[in-house]
């Protein structure tokens, strides 16, 4: 496949190619080449000894341009761009462009091993905690994949789907239909800011699977399967907080009825990219599909498995021998058994209700909290839920409180919606154990949700339950950044555990999302 | 000095200085208050402009009062004081025989030495007089024998005199007191010298205004004291007192009505015949006072000259500027002032403004688009009316004026104008005000014009009334919403049905039903307006009618607790306090039911009028979007006109119409922001927002129409109107899909409505069936029994006197009732009356059923009569008699009912032995058909309550009738199973007869839902045909009423045959008593 890439692009730049030295113009074609793979410093490795590039052929100046553009330096990669004449088939100038106009004002900070481009404001507030996934994330991968690359990334975090399909070369129909949020390519995770979503988004999660893709392209010499590649990303998605969960009961739901229907999204469909699937639902499908193929390889051979795997591809195995060398059996036996599992596997606590549909805020034809209620099947529950509305619109709290109670004993706490409401109406009621009560059944179905969590922060924050409170603000925080509740309740939390750094910095944070402080 | 003679010497000094204190105080009392009265008149004459020396005039005649009284005391207390002797007749004036002893002891006192002397008279005789007299003289009471009413009468006097001056001061104010100040005190330093007059009497001619077209007028012998409307010029003529060479007038104007201070002439003030009188400018008057200031607000002086004829005789000429003085100035030939006259007075007669009203129609009213409405006006000058107009202000654009009547002066006017509301092109709900305006013909100050109050006329707009009555629909529906909260809110703590709680339970329970009377209420009023959305006024019916019948339960239900538990508390006994106890537990299980009843009913009666409310104020938007649209499509059209033809008054119009459209658009933006406040979750989503958020480009939109349109640049116009049309469109669609959702949930309702329908149908179609097979099987038993009783009339008759006799025994046994047996007494009277009453007509079926009842009550009598007579109540010993007299009687009716059963049941046959083995056959097979059709009306009881939970548009009657429907079809299922034709079918009567009342009140229900207009309603598939009204005053006035003619009482022909055919018939076999009784009634 790549070399029909680049024998395509040989031809198409021919005319550029046509000026430049036969030497240098097949160290410059190697070079896109290595880029291709998303291996810039083989391609610096290749075009360092032609430089100054400015001088060299219009070849290596395009390939040093696609070379800066993998290094963010987008100013330069414009002008060896422009420098070596007008044809572009791979879009990289217009990428370029794109990206410089994207992040011109953004913010650069620098870790340990990555960098981070952020747009001045409220997004910084995200800055600390992605670092910290990213580096912990790291430290899993190179337990879990054997190998970590040593140089930095470079992360760059977009305010809308515009710019995210601006930056990555997705359409923005794809992103919205998709519900993708982040892309890790050219040698960089670009990831829409949680802002961007009526309710946020599992972020963190998003950018440690996303760091996963970037490790494993650069481990595999991007030569693991699309499916795979999904595959082991999700399976070390949440490997940076010690958990490998890879289905959510939604996803996990799907996979059921798919799987006994024989409707399960097959490799093609998977090709060229989850986030071309026609609907979110079949892109959750394909995700557990191939999640599960990770996770019955490791559940046969151990997490070691993967370290093989992914080593064997690396060393330029073809993918099927990798599986059946790692798997022990043949790749037709893997896939028949892993097919198997996928209509087997337990299914996680939440079952079918858990759509998460990912909703754009500017996106009038996404859902918003209304259909939230709507979700709620059982039509006398949803009376009991929109009589507690109408009295929590009031101001009547303790009759919300009964009706919500009404509704949530028909139906449980599923709906987290309706709990968040009805622990939050039995608090202003003055029954804060039920509110307890009521929040941790909920969390127990839906421990990510942003609200829930931070109830249950304010009530242990109440009762002095500091570490309690810190975790359930810190779960939140993982979705919902932006509430200015969870950064002042983390800054309290803080202090109080004589984190002064983490509370003032927390205390900052406040002030930014609550417009007291601008950044500069 | 003896005793008696210091006695009556101190009896004597104290009656002096009384008399003397009465004498004074009354007398100088009455001289004060003539004072009072004089200076009082004194100030008064004052007041009223009398000259100076009044006020001498009136103090002295204060004086000369005082002085009198004086003199008048001085006089009395000589006559009354004047020695011992006078004194002594004065104290005792009303005992005659104590005044001559008195005087005759004085007398002799005094000549006692001298009797002493001369011995002609005993001096002991003397001294003992003397102390007889004293001794009477030391009971005299002085204040009887001197009474101080001459003083009290002269206090009222005074305080009289007081009064009247406090009313007169209180009515001339402070002129008055100033006036009674001057007469008191005199001038203060300064003031104005009062002149004499200088003139004799004067005649005055006052030649009015043109505009007021009155005739000049003379008063001859007056003094000078000039009254006339402003404008009028006022002639002269009089005789100095003195001869004088020149004379002028200094007349001084008030305020601001002067004109600046100029000397006129005498030609041109007394106008074209002056000259020739000889009469000259002053011109070089020293005393004119500089020109002022049109607007100071002091006098100024304007100076005519006089003409002086013969040296004394003065005439001239001024006109009435303002109000003011003027004087008479003499001079001599020197022009040396010889003399200057007191003011006099200038009143000027005000010229009033002229009044206007509108008579008709009221200050607001509601009139159609293309109505003409009748104004009536009434107009009024004191001098002469000029123009009457009709003014005009629409909502937009200028005033327009209409003339009522021309400038023709009269004093009155009054008219009608016929005002076409049409060509004024107003939208609807757009309100015109008008009023009527009426000037004068005042040329000289200028015409005063009038107006009358602003008065509107309302364009009738059916948005604008719905809205209205949503807004009161709203109210309720919030009351509601409130009360269901304080039920919550009632149980958060607890339960409250401790009693402690009770009382607070019951004030939520009266709200509650006060809830309902503000539902129905509403719902009346908006059935009253025609724009009113009938489905709403349904629902509300609806939800009062469901809510009323819930909280009376509970309202007797909480009654009853609170009645238990303060019984159980009052409870001393081990048993009665068990019984109250578990009186207590009963009450509170049922006002628990109720309570969670109500609730439940509140609750989908909320969620129902939400879902209905929300939907109509979508429509509404919906509408108010499509009224935009077209006139934006109006606004394209014009700015076509525009572009083929420029004209400024087209731009005028274009821009007035995009002013219209923004008000529009943003009365829709904000009804849009309040209703996306209250739609609620499942019909408003997120395309509404976006919708919202959309629209307010509309705004923008226009005014860039508008800019463009105000630069001339038609093509930039056109194309942002273009624009906007795409925008309008798009919230055009998203309103009519959030308006639409509602109705895609209803349609869900509405198949299961249907499909409730059609069970029904089907339901009743069964039960005829079956009923109709049952009846032929009955027929044929009937037609073999009433063969069997052919020969049974002497039985019959024979247990016709049985039955009468065993009624008179229960009758006779009635005065020994106890309140335990007295049901069993009614129902067996009641029975037993029914037994004879269908003997007597030979109905057997209602005999044999009536005998059953009447032997069962008979027994229960007995035994409740038997349980008495033992003694196991207290029964008064006078009872006690009767009691057993009734146990005895009611024991001989006994045999006597069962006696008539006995041979009823010879008579009616086990229908099994009567009937074919097929036909009983027949009847089992019906009697199954009968189950199963019972079942179904149970799935149809089940359905009706599954669909009244989610909306409460069923009538409240129609579960029960329903439930009755079933219980006799199970009933019939039971007779015919037992093979009894008769009873099984006179079941299924009833129960058709239920299931047609059950049918009847949804038809009826649904006719009420009709005629919602537009937006439609609740989905209720029931209604049988259209254009039928209601008559509960919905909208009187615009129903086609039929006018009976003179035929109109006589009964249809048709009708009347059906009747008779009816009777031919006979009557039904359950009315067959109720007629007999009725029969019977009437021959009473």
């Amino acid at each position: 496949m790549m070399r029909t890439m680049i024998a395509i692009l040989a031809l198409t730049l021919a005319p550029v190619a046509a000026h430049a030295a036969p030497d240098r113009e097949t160290t410059a074609l190697r070079a896109l080449e290595a880029l291709r793979a998303e291996d810039p410093d083989a391609a610096e490795a290749l075009l360092a000894p032609l430089a100054p590039w400015e001088k060299a052929g219009d070849m290596v100046r395009y390939a040093a341009g696609a070379l800066r553009f993998h290094q963010q330096r987008y100013t330069e990669a414009l002008e060896l761009f422009r420098a070596s004449g007008k044809r572009d088939p791979f879009g990289y100038p217009e990428l370029a462009r794109a990206a410089r106009e994207v992040t011109k004002d953004h913010v650069r900070f620098e870790a340990e091993h990555f960098v981070v481009f952020h747009p001045k404001g409220k997004d910084e507030v995200l800055v600390p905690y992605l670092v910290e996934t990213l580096e912990k994330q790291r430290a899993a991968l190179a337990q879990g994949l054997g190998w970590v690359p040593a140089g930095k990334v470079a992360v760059e975090i977009v305010v809308d789907a515009k710019q995210l399909a601006a930056l990555s070369t997705l359409d923005e129909e794809s992103v919205r239909t998709t519900g993708t949020v982040a892309v890790a390519k050219f040698n960089k995770l670009m990831i829409l800011t949680p802002r961007a979503l009526l309710k946020g988004y599992d972020w963190l999660d998003t950018a440690a699977h996303e760091y996963t893709h970037n490790v494993l392209t650069a481990r595999t010499g991007n030569r693991a399967p699309l499916w795979m590649q999904e595959g082991i990303a999700k399976w070390f998605e949440q490997a940076w907080r010690g958990k490998h969960e890879p289905v959510t009961p939604f996803s996990a739901a799907l996979l059921r009825e798919a799987a006994g229907q024989k409707k399960l999204v097959t490799f093609a469909e998977m090709h060229p990219s989850f986030a071309k699937l026609p609907t979110p639902e079949r892109a959750a499908l394909a995700y557990a599909q191939v999640a599960l193929a990770i996770e019955w390889l490791v559940k046969q051979r151990g997490p070691g498995a993967l370290v093989t795997l992914t080593g064997l591809i690396g060393e330029g195995k073809a993918w099927e021998a990798a599986v059946a060398e790692s798997a022990g059996v043949s790749w037709k036996r893997f896939q028949d058994d892993w097919t198997r599992y996928m209509g087997q596997r337990p299914l996680p606590k939440g079952g079918k209700h858990e759509l998460e549909k990912l909703r754009f805020k500017d996106d009038p034809k996404k859902g918003t909290q209304f259909a939230e209620w709507a979700e709620i099947p059982d039509e006398e529950s949803r009376g009991h839920a929109r009589l507690g509305e109408i009295f929590r619109e009031r101001g009547r709290w303790t009759s919300a409180r009964i009706e919500y109670a009404k509704a949530f004993s028909r139906v449980g706490a599923r709906f987290p919606i309706l709990s968040g409401r009805y622990a939050l109406a039995a608090v202003q009621a003055g029954a804060k154990q039920e509110a307890e009560k009521v929040l941790s059944e909920a969390l127990a179905w839906n421990p990510d949700y942003p609200a829930l969590n931070v109830q249950m922060s304010r009530l242990l924050l109440d009762r002095g339950n500091l570490a309690a409170a810190r975790d359930h603000l810190l779960a939140a925080n993982r979705v919902d950044p932006f509430d200015p509740e969870i950064h002042a309740g983390l800054a309290k939390v803080l202090a109080a555990l004589g984190d002064t750094a983490g509370a003032e910095r927390e205390r900052r944070f406040t002030r930014i999302l609550t417009g007291q402080e601008t950044t500069p | 000095m003896t005793r008696a003679q210091s006695d009556i010497a101190r009896l004597l000094g104290s009656a002096r200085r009384r008399q003397a204190g009465i004498t004074l105080l009354s007398r100088l009392g009455v001289g004060l208050a003539a004072a009072l009265v004089f200076l009082l008149a004194g100030a008064i004459a004052l007041r009223a402009g009398a000259r100076l020396p009044v006020r001498w005039v009136a103090l002295g005649a204060a004086g000369a009062a005082l002085l009198a009284a004086v003199g008048w005391a001085i006089r009395d207390l000589a006559r009354r004081l004047g020695g011992d002797g006078a004194t002594a007749r004065t104290v005792a004036a009303g005992d005659p025989a104590l005044r001559s002893a008195l005087q005759s002891s004085v007398e002799l006192l005094r000549e006692r030495d001298a009797i002493a002397s001369k011995g002609h008279l005993s001096v002991a005789l003397v001294d003992a007089h003397v102390e007889r007299t004293a001794e009477r003289a030391r009971t005299v009471d002085l204040a009887r024998a001197l009474p101080s009413k001459p003083v009290l009468q002269t206090g009222w006097l005074l305080l009289a005199v007081a009064g009247v001056h406090l009313l007169a001061l209180a009515a001339g104010r402070g002129p008055l007191l100033a006036a009674y100040r001057r007469v008191v005190a005199g001038d203060p330093p300064g003031s104005p010298i009062m002149r004499d007059p200088i003139t004799g009497d004067i005649e005055l001619t006052y030649r009015y205004p043109a505009y007021m077209r009155r005739e000049n007028r003379v008063l001859s012998g007056t003094g000078g004291e000039v009254r006339a409307p402003k404008g009028t010029d006022v002639g002269l003529r009089t005789r100095a007192d003195r001869v004088v060479a020149t004379a002028e007038l200094q007349v001084d104007v008030e305020e601001a009505a002067a004109p600046p201070s100029t000397t006129v002439p005498a030609s041109q003030a007394e106008g074209a015949g002056a000259q020739s009188m000889g009469a000259g400018p002053d011109a070089a008057a020293p005393s004119s006072p500089p020109a002022a200031p049109a607007a100071a607000p002091r006098p100024r002086s304007q100076r005519y000259a006089l003409r002086v004829t013969g040296g004394r005789d003065l005439a001239g000429q001024f006109p009435v500027t303002g109000p003011g003085s003027y004087r008479f100035r003499f001079f001599d030939a020197k022009g040396k002032l010889l003399a200057e006259g007191p003011p006099i007075p200038i009143v000027v007669e005000p010229d009033a403004y002229p009044t206007v009203r509108l008579t008709a129609p009221e200050r607001e009213v509601e009139v159609e688009p293309g109505a003409v409405v009748q104004l009536a006006w009434e107009a009024e000058d004191d001098v002469g009316l000029g123009e009457v107009t009709l003014v005009l202000e629409p909502p937009q654009g200028e005033q327009k004026r209409i003339t009522l009547r021309p400038d023709d002066p009269i004093r009155r006017a009054s008219g009608g104008h016929p005002l076409a509301v049409e060509p004024l092109g107003l939208g609807e709900g757009e309100r015109l005000g008008y009023r009527v305006e009426a000037r004068d013909g005042d040329t000289v100050s200028g015409p005063k014009v009038s107006s009358s109050e602003t008065q509107f006329l309302k364009i009738y707009s059916a948005a604008e009334h719905r809205r209205q009555m949503l807004d009161k629909a709203k109210e309720v529906y919030e009351e509601l919403v409130g009360n269901l909260g304080d039920r919550l809110d009632l149980r958060a703590p607890g339960s409250p049905n401790v009693e402690p709680r009770v009382p607070a339970a019951q004030q939520v329970d009266a709200r509650t039903k006060a809830v309902t009377e503000h539902l129905r209420q509403a719902a009346r009023d908006i059935r009253r307006d025609r724009a009113g959305p009938k489905e709403i006024a349904q629902a509300l019916e609806n939800v009062a009618q469901d809510v009323r019948r819930g909280i009376e339960d509970v309202i007797a239900h909480r009654g009853q607790l609170l009645y238990a538990l303060k019984a159980a508390r009052g409870a001393v006994a081990d048993l009665s306090r068990r019984q109250a106890r578990e009186a207590v537990s009963i009450a509170t299980s049922a006002v628990e039911r109720g309570d969670a009843t109500l609730e439940g009913t509140m609750e989908r009666s909320v969620l129902y009028l939400e879902q209905l409310l929300d939907k109509r104020r979508a429509e509404d938007l919906l509408k108010l979007a499509k009224d935009l649209g077209k006139k934006r499509r109006e606004l394209a059209e014009l700015m076509e006109k525009y572009r083929n033809a420029p004209s400024e008054q087209a731009k005028k119009d274009l821009l007035a119409q995009v002013g219209r459209m923004k008000e529009q658009v943003r009365d829709l933006l904000r009804r849009m922001a309040e209703l996306s406040k209250g739609f609620n979750d499942e019909h408003m989503n997120e395309e509404a927002l976006a919708e919202l958020a959309k629209s307010q480009d509309l705004l923008g939109g226009l005014d860039d129409v508008e800019r463009k349109l105000a630069q001339g640049d038609i093509e930039g116009a056109m194309k942002a109107l273009d624009q906007l049309a795409s925008a309008m469109d798009r919230m055009a669609s998203g309103l009519s899909r959030t308006a639409r959702m509602p109705d895609e949930r209803a349609a869900a309702l509405m198949k299961e409505m249907l499909a409730f329908k059609e069970q029904l149908e089907k339901l009743e179609a069964g039960q005829k069936d079956a009923a109709a097979q049952t009846e032929k099987i009955r027929a044929e038993y009937r037609r073999r029994i009433q063969e069997q009783l052919r020969n049974a009339e002497e039985t019959l008759k024979k247990l016709h006197e049985l039955a009468k006799s065993a009624r008179k025994d229960v009758d006779e046994a009635r005065p020994g009732a106890t309140f335990r047996s007295e049901p069993n007494f009614e129902a067996s009277a009641e029975a037993l009356g029914d037994l004879e009453r269908a003997l007597a007509m030979r109905e057997l079926d209602g005999a044999n059923e009536a005998v059953r009842r009447a032997q069962l009550a008979v027994d229960m009598l007995s035994r409740d009569l038997e349980l008495d007579s033992a003694g196991l109540i207290p029964v008064e010993p006078l009872q006690r008699p009767q009691l057993e007299e009734a146990r005895r009687r009611v024991g001989e009716a006994q045999p006597k009912v069962n006696e008539i059963k006995d041979a009823l049941s010879k008579l009616f046959p086990d229908p099994r032995s009567v009937l074919s083995k097929e036909e009983q056959q027949r009847l089992g097979e019906l009697s199954r058909r009968q189950g199963e059709l019972e079942q179904e009306a149970g799935r149809l009881q089940e359905a009706l309550d599954a669909l009244s939970k989610r909306a409460p548009v069923f009538p409240p009657q129609a579960q029960g009738q329903l439930g009755e429907s079933r219980g006799h079809m199970g009933q019939a299922a039971s007779e015919l199973g037992e093979r009894n034709p008769q009873r099984g079918r006179g079941e299924q009567d009833l129960a058709m007869d239920a299931l047609s009342r059950f049918r009847k009140g949804l038809e009826d229900a649904a006719k009420n839902m009709q005629g919602g207009g537009e937006g439609g309603g609740f989905p209720y598939p029931f209604a049988m045909g259209e254009g039928e009204g209601r008559g509960d005053g919905s909208d009187p006035s615009r129903e086609k009423v039929k006018i009976p003619g003179a035929e109109a009482h006589k009964v249809p022909e048709a009708f009347r045959k059906d009747l008779l055919e009816a009777m031919k018939q006979g009557t039904p076999e359950r009315y067959r008593p109720d007629v007999q009784r009725y029969y019977e009634e009437l021959v009473k």
